[in-house]
């Protein structure tokens, strides 16, 4: 980690001219009304973003997620995909989801990843109908787009971690998605396979204009790849200055071997809005 | 060899053959779906209440194959229906239905009295298969297999991921639909030949079997459909042969042969 991939995320160019492809807005969330897990949350993405939503574990993440695919009804406030309420928005094809690959998926499952990224051509195929040579060719497309061209016939669960989130992500994107949304994308990945699965969001979010929102408790890498960062802690959302981070992370840099703790208060004192995120802060 | 070629001059054993047959590519169809979306005991139950239809039907005088297939129905769409009032025990909802069909049989069954007539159904009789049920198992076959093919990516992908399906856009609540309807249908014609108590082992085993081999989807199928109609077909004629039941016959024939596959997939892949 060195300062000089702090400055290659490149700034963000000005949102006014890009269209918006998600926006949450005034989002509430209750399962009992009492005690809500999302309070009045409000943020959006535009076209080619690459942003990360950071939290720690029962922040309500996951039941952000879960609103934003439309799995949960919202109490109050709403989501708008492509400018369209969520409740109504039938055009899923445009939104490529990754979930989080080996804690769903079943591994004994007989299914070979050609199958898998057959099956989920089903807007293109359709019903009744055959695949195509020209679905089989875009197989090895997106497979090739995340370097997993070999592993074509492969049974999904002989896949290590690593190559099954690529998998998951080259299924994403079989149907030429707009947005990529990503849950956890490198939960149970060693620190080099998540490296490598990062550098391969930023290309595809530089290459394809892929506009990519990822939801992740690893602060470190969502620092040095997105370009907009937002904070959930207790229900809260809040925006945080990429600045801000890298300030702190060059300072635990600095101060490398101390106590976590002391970290999540410097982060507090920062951003009063955000947040005890207790990030995985890997030494490299 | 006399003896081996004796058994096809008759009429009835021919047509027990060829049910044998179309049930051995159906049923594994269903079986490895069933298997794969972990609702093996969904099969046991629909078999076992589809006795309480076979005992309506004596009762009733109507035909009782047609009989367990409309109770079937019913039983698995009351399973769906009690699997949303307890999401969090879908196991509950299995045993609620299998409870109310083996009650209504015990009861029902006190009534019926062709006693052997009845217990043709337990244990499967393929050669008292009337014409009338041969035709109606054949035409449910083709029915079942057509449908299958015709939704195969998309059963395959529910099966597989139901989420991602459900935002691919299969229409995934038409084709669960669609596929308890085929899985109390094909249970259904298989308990009057093969026997309400064999068919769930039936659906199950070849799919465990053709899973130790088959190195994608469409490959465990093809094993599970060629080992179901080797076992069926070896075990209807062993059965002749001896005089034993079909159904049980076929079942261990169908355990024989996964342990030697287990077998051969250890010592193979070491």
């Amino acid at each position: 980690m060195n300062e000089t991939m702090f400055l290659e995320t490149a700034a963000p160019s000005p949102t006014a001219d890009r269209p918006e492809i998600l926006t949450v807005q005034d989002l509430t969330f209750a399962y009992r009304r009492e005690i809500p897990i999302l309070k009045s949350v409000t943020f959006s993405a535009s076209e080619g973003d690459f942003a990360a939503v950071i939290g720690s574990n029962g922040a309500g993440k996951s039941t952000l997620m879960k609103l934003i695919l439309n799995q949960l009804t919202p109490t109050s406030g709403e989501v708008r995909l492509f400018g369209e309420n969520v409740r109504t928005f039938r055009n899923w094809p445009l939104l490529g989801y990754v979930p989080q690959g080996n804690s769903y998926l079943n591994s004994e499952f007989p299914a070979s990843v050609e199958e898998v990224l057959l099956a989920h051509q089903f807007p293109q195929i359709g019903l009744f109908r055959r695949a195509k040579r020209q679905h089989r060719e875009r197989v090895g497309e997106v497979l090739a787009l995340v370097g997993m061209e070999d592993f074509r016939t492969a049974r999904i669960g002989t896949l290590s971690g690593g190559q099954l989130q690529r998998v998951l992500i080259a299924r994403a994107l079989v149907n030429h998605p707009k947005l990529l949304i990503l849950d956890e994308p490198t939960t149970g990945i060693d620190v080099q396979n998540a490296h490598a699965l990062y550098e391969l969001l930023a290309r595809l979010n530089r290459e394809l204009k892929l506009t990519i929102l990822m939801v992740t408790h690893d602060l470190v890498h969502a620092v040095n790849y997105a370009r907009t960062i937002f904070c959930i802690e207790d229900g809260n959302l809040a925006a945080v200055p990429p600045k801000e981070l890298e300030h702190e992370l060059a300072h635990r840099h600095h101060h490398a071997g101390k106590d976590e703790c002391e970290h999540v208060q410097a982060i507090e004192t920062h951003h009063s809005a955000c947040c005890s995120c207790t990030c995985t802060y890997t030494e490299e | 060899m006399d003896r081996f070629l004796e058994i096809f001059q008759y009429d009835f054993l021919r047509n027990a053959f060829l049910i044998g047959t179309l049930l051995a590519v159906i049923i594994p169809c269903i079986g490895l779906t069933v298997v794969l979306k972990r609702l093996s005991m969904i099969g046991e139950t629909l078999a076992h209440t589809s006795l309480a239809g076979v005992t309506l039907g004596l009762l009733l005088g109507f035909n009782p194959t047609l009989c367990a297939a409309v109770y079937c129905v019913f039983a698995a769409f009351g399973i769906e229906f009690l699997r949303k009032r307890y999401p969090q025990f879908a196991d509950l909802a299995i045993a609620l239905i299998l409870s109310l069909g083996i009650g209504l049989t015990g009861v029902l069954s006190s009534f019926v009295t062709h006693a052997a007539n009845f217990q043709s159904y337990l244990f499967g009789s393929l050669i008292t298969v009337t014409p009338f049920e041969l035709r109606l198992v054949l035409i449910l076959s083709a029915v079942v297999f057509l449908l299958f093919v015709l939704f195969y990516r998309e059963l395959f992908y529910l099966a597989f991921d139901e989420s991602s399906a459900r935002l691919a856009g299969v229409p995934a609540d038409a084709v669960n639909f669609l596929f308890t309807l085929l899985t109390a249908v094909t249970i259904s014609a298989a308990a009057r030949t093969v026997g309400a108590l064999i068919v769930s082992s039936l659906l199950v085993i070849p799919a465990a079997a053709a899973m130790q081999l088959g190195r994608n989807y469409r490959q465990t199928l093809l094993f599970a459909i060629i080992f179901s109609l080797i076992t069926m077909n070896v075990g209807l004629y062993v059965s002749f042969l001896t005089e034993t039941q079909p159904g049980g016959t076929i079942v261990l024939l169908q355990i024989a042969l996964l342990l030697a596959i287990m077998l051969f997939c250890r010592v193979w892949k070491k």
